[in-house]
């Protein structure tokens, strides 16, 4: 008997000292990146999925045979597909289709569903490729911006912070969903990190993924210029000093390849419009197919100033309130306004990006852009680094992961959000 | 200021450039192989209809159409709609009419199960869903068949236009045409060829076309798209037979119309515009559609392209049982006619119409719905009109109406959907000229006895003669009478609840409201209280009771009371149980609808009298 307890007690001794000392290994700071990513995404993911299923469960959605449920034999996987989802599991499976006049699928660009096609044999269906294409890239894209928040602050605490809001936003379920936004964040996010590591050919090739997978994916070549030109000691703010355009001249005398390399970011964008112009003769179809959505150019100003005049026709007492409208423009006004800290503390590429992600949708319409946000990763960095106040930490935590709740239900019940 | 970074030169390296250049490569490769090879569709442009396009269905071939929802299939030489449930099933067409391009749809249905939901959806925004589309379709509601008929908006959520009963339920095996007619701005509905609605606002026009059930199997069938002139004429339509005369126009009548017993009364001509003095009361005639322009004893409408334009009387309203007389002679095409029982002056909804046309020879006659929508009645064929004066006599009663056309009894015994209210003019695809406008009334006028109640607010039923609201909130709930009137006498016995959890309860009449169903701005008189007082008073703009006066009462809830108004032009008094209590309470306003009220619930309401003088 005697023995058995000794046996035990050592035991205990040898795996408790195992633990802690994988716990001390694990917890050294060169692992931030690799473990609080994991964490973050693995807790918000698993939250989302069984409040996505929850939802879809125990609240009675909107039915009808137009709202469509691609695999009613596995409601995890369901949820995921709402909305535009058709569209891309119907370019994977059918192709793109384009008429004037139509939503047609040429709206939507083809690196999502052709990375849908590529994982669909392993992933058993493309809903099922689709659920893990978007959650792989947020996973990559939660690394890169915990690499690029703790290069930009040095502050391991806000990075974890910038991770974490991203993925517990309202609207981070779309990172779950057949959608691009994990897909786009991804390659933005990594694009920008390998910029600022001045590893030009790395940010040009995120780059040119980026411009493949929605349309404005290809301000990552003005971003990215712009870091170049930073880099070589041009900026905005010292655009008016001698040595700045002389280091210029001698950058791209010097460094003309890294220039050369970078302006193949937009080869995605052209590989796609090249195969527009020839099965379609439309090179800008994306483009000409979004009055089917109502959307028409007219300017952000006329947008907002339409929006926000119908916000105040209904009684916000009974509810007769376009409450997308409100979030959307909500998200807009609060992205306009945290460029300018952004410029200050990021620089101006940062802010560009931030602007033309938020400008370039709001010039047909309002709509989506708190779906847009998501990719608008400097905004994340910015409440990253504001959230080492306590305050201002707890809000957000608490605000984003009860609307995120809120809005995942809503969204899989087939109402619309964005 | 921002201290000038030194750059720094990067030597192309193998891991700094030559791999991401590769996979650069590699990826563009990928993706414009993936593009060509995989996401290339084998027909990338769908199938886009051209019109006219006609489908018997004979073939299984569909090629272009587009299901958005639902099992269709080819059976039989017919389109089936086969799923039993769920809504909104459509089967797309993709067309690319104009958005002013006047068409045409028209299918037959047969309708295979108990539901009758079948129909079209048109003007779709696309052909890939039901967002920003029109739809009409069949909907079995108890026993009775109805047309209804919307759009859906931007959310895909629907909003609807209008409905229309119809007076036949087709069984299985019955073929239903069902018909659009759709101009830029506007469409009508037919069906088995008779104009059932009209004059319908297109919220989205052009587009494609589709087929649609809502919890029905349905066979579809000989379906035709083409374009369509608006000037074409419409079949002849006999939606809801009335009694039209036996014997041929042409045979002067020796009858008279039903409606007013000329001999027996003395009639009283209490309006007339021969618009001989310009300037002398026009500014009461208040066009609200087309072009109107006084002209030397003639008041014109000039717009000869176009439906429904109207002019209404504004300066006062009557109450049937009245005649109206109307001369006018057509410049151009046929379409002249007049509004009668008008809810308001200036506006066609919720007003019935006689006039001229769909073509030369006939004259047809409806109403405009709560939407302004047209729902044809009846017509009947008449002399031809064109450039002669004509004279239209309408014989207003409470409940019908009489249509004479030059002397001639046209039809008469016409349900008349609405009851009293203002006059006006109409003129479609024509140019007319209004010479005269009369209207007559009798002495000895019937009373009203027996009225149906339609609620406005609260719930309201009626057992063997005893009216019941029951909904017990503490609020006023109305029930409108459907009587639109100005010097008149209204009374009705009302029974308070002995209930001591009412015993605040009250009841009492409404009079001069706004609208049909619209209590504002009406004069409320009532007990109150559980019969412990009288109070009267008015509704504002805004429907908010300001009260005018009360007086005390003692009244035995266990027995009905009887309230008695006599209203004149600029006063009411006020009778419980026949003894006069108030008299000569000015008056707001002069006339207007009449209406129940019952403060909670439990009041029954009998023996209600109307005595219009």
């Amino acid at each position: 008997m005697q023995d058995y307890v000794e046996k035990a007690k050592a035991y205990w001794q040898k795996t408790t000292t195992l633990a802690s000392q994988g716990y001390t290994f694990i917890n050294q700071p060169r692992y931030h990146w690799l473990i609080r990513t994991l964490v973050v995404f693995l807790v918000t993911r698993f939250i989302v999925f069984i409040a996505a299923y929850l939802a879809e469960i125990a609240i009675p959605g909107v039915e009808g045979d137009a709202y469509y449920h691609v695999d009613r034999a596995n409601i995890f996987l369901d949820v995921w597909a709402r909305w535009d989802s058709a569209f891309y599991l119907n370019i994977i499976q059918y192709g793109y289709w384009f008429q004037p006049g139509y939503q047609s699928s040429v709206a939507f660009f083809p690196l999502y569903p052709l990375m849908m096609g590529i994982i669909e044999p392993l992933a058993g269906s493309y809903l099922a490729a689709g659920v893990w294409v978007s959650n792989l890239c947020l996973l990559g894209a939660l690394f890169f911006l915990y690499r690029l928040t703790e290069l930009e602050f040095g502050d391991a605490g806000a990075a974890t912070r910038s991770i974490f809001y991203i993925a517990a936003f309202p609207t981070a379920f779309f990172f779950n969903a057949v959608y691009t936004e994990s897909t786009f964040l991804l390659f933005a996010v990594g694009s920008m990190y390998f910029a600022r590591k001045q590893l030009w050919a790395w940010a040009a090739l995120m780059g040119m993924l980026c411009s493949a997978s929605r349309i404005v994916g290809v301000i990552m070549w003005g971003v990215v210029g712009l870091e170049w030109l930073r880099a070589h000691g041009w900026t905005l703010t010292t655009i008016h000093r001698k040595e700045s355009w002389q280091n210029l001249l001698k950058g791209l005398r010097t460094d003309y390849i890294s220039l050369a390399i970078i302006c193949m970011i937009p080869l995605g964008l052209f590989s796609y419009m090249y195969f527009l112009k020839h099965v379609f003769d439309d090179p800008v179809a994306f483009s000409t197919t979004q009055s089917a959505w109502g959307r028409q150019t007219v300017g952000p100003f006329v947008i907002i100033r339409r929006d926000t005049s119908a916000l105040f026709t209904g009684n916000i007492w009974t509810g007769q309130i376009w409450y997308h409208i409100a979030l959307d423009l909500l998200a807009f006004f609060a992205i306009v306004i945290a460029t300018i800290p952004m410029w200050r503390r990021l620089g101006a590429s940062y802010a560009l990006y931030s602007l033309l992600c938020v400008l370039i949708p709001i010039s047909s319409g309002t709509q989506s852009i708190i779906r847009y946000t998501l990719v608008i990763f400097p905004f994340f960095m910015m409440l990253g680094w504001w959230g080492r106040y306590q305050a201002i930490d707890r809000t957000l935590t608490i605000g984003f992961s009860v609307f995120l709740g809120i809005l995942t239900a809503v969204f899989v019940n087939w109402i619309f959000i964005a | 200021m921002e201290q000038v970074a030194k750059f720094t030169l990067h030597n192309p390296s193998f891991k700094r450039t030559i791999v991401p250049l590769g996979l650069m490569v590699l990826a563009l490769v990928i993706l414009n192989w993936g593009l060509y090879h995989w996401l290339r569709a084998e027909d990338p442009t769908p199938i886009g209809y051209e019109l006219p396009q006609y489908q018997p269905f004979d073939s299984d071939d569909l090629a272009g159409y587009v299901n958005i929802a639902g099992e269709w299939e080819v059976r039989d030489g017919t389109l089936v709609q086969l799923s039993p449930t769920g809504y909104d099933l459509i089967m797309a067409i993709p067309f690319d009419i104009a958005p002013d391009q006047p068409y045409e749809m028209t299918a037959r249905l047969n309708f295979l199960s108990e539901q009758r939901g079948g129909g079209f959806v048109f003007n779709m925004a696309q052909a890939t869903a039901r967002q920003k589309s029109h739809m009409v379709r069949f909907n079995l509601d108890g026993d009775a068949l109805y047309l209804i008929y919307g759009y859906y908006d931007d959310a895909s959520n629907f909003t609807g236009q209008g409905n229309v009963r119809l007076d036949f339920v087709p069984t299985q095996g019955d073929w239903t045409a069902l018909t659009v007619q759709i101009t830029g701005e506007t469409y009508q509905l037919l069906v088995n060829d008779v104009v059932v609605a009209s004059q319908i606002p297109a919220e989205y026009r052009g587009g494609s076309v589709g087929l649609t059930t809502s919890n029905s199997q349905v066979a579809f069938d000989d379906l035709l798209v083409r374009a369509w002139e608006p000037t074409e004429s419409i079949p002849v339509v006999e939606a809801q037979p009335t009694e039209a005369p036996d014997t041929p126009l042409d045979t002067p009548p020796t009858e008279t119309v039903e409606g007013l017993d000329t001999t027996d009364t003395t009639t009283t001509r209490v309006f007339q515009d021969t618009f001989d003095a310009v300037g002398d009361g026009e500014p009461l005639w208040v066009p609200f559609s087309g072009n109107w322009a006084f002209e030397t004893g003639a008041f014109v409408q000039s717009q000869a392209d176009g439906y429904d334009f109207g002019a209404g009387y504004t300066g006062q309203s009557f109450t049937p049982p009245y005649t109206l007389q109307v001369t006018l002679q057509h410049r151009e095409g046929v379409g002249g006619g007049v509004l009668f029982n008008m809810a308001q002056p200036n506006d066609k909804q919720q007003a019935l119409m006689v006039r001229y046309g769909p073509e030369d020879g006939a004259i047809m006659w409806g109403y405009f719905d709560e939407g302004g929508a047209f729902i044809g009645v009846g017509n009947a064929d008449v002399p031809v009109a064109r450039q002669a004066t004509h004279q239209m006599t309408i014989t207003v009663n409470p409940d019908t109406y009489a249509i004479t056309i030059d002397g001639q009894p046209v039809a008469q015994d016409i349900p008349a959907n609405y009851k009293g209210g203002y006059i006006g003019l109409t003129a479609s695809q024509s140019v007319v000229a209004f010479s005269a406008v009369e209207v007559l009334t009798e002495s000895g006028t019937p009373d009203v006895t027996e009225q149906e109640f339609s609620a406005i607010t609260g719930q309201w039923e009626t057992v063997d003669g005893i009216t019941t609201q029951t909904e017990t909130a503490p609020a006023d709930f109305i029930a409108g009478v459907g009587v639109f009137a100005e010097v008149f006498q209204v009374s009705v016995q009302i029974k308070l609840p002995e209930d001591p959890e009412l015993s605040d309860a009250g009841g009492g009449l409404v009079f001069h409201m706004n609208g049909r169903d619209d209590p504002t701005q009406g004069h409320m008189v009532r007990f109150g209280n559980g019969g412990t007082e009288l109070l009267w008073g008015r509704y504002d703009a805004q429907g908010v009771f300001l009260g005018e006066g009360g007086v005390p009462l003692e009244l035995d809830n266990t027995q009905p009371h009887t309230l008695t108004l006599t209203v004149s032009t600029e006063s009411y008094s006020i009778a419980v149980d026949d003894e006069t209590l108030i008299e000569n309470i000015p008056l707001q306003s002069t006339s207007g609808w009449m209406g129940l009220v019952s403060f909670r619930g439990n009041v029954q309401f009998s023996a209600f009298g109307l005595e219009l003088r």
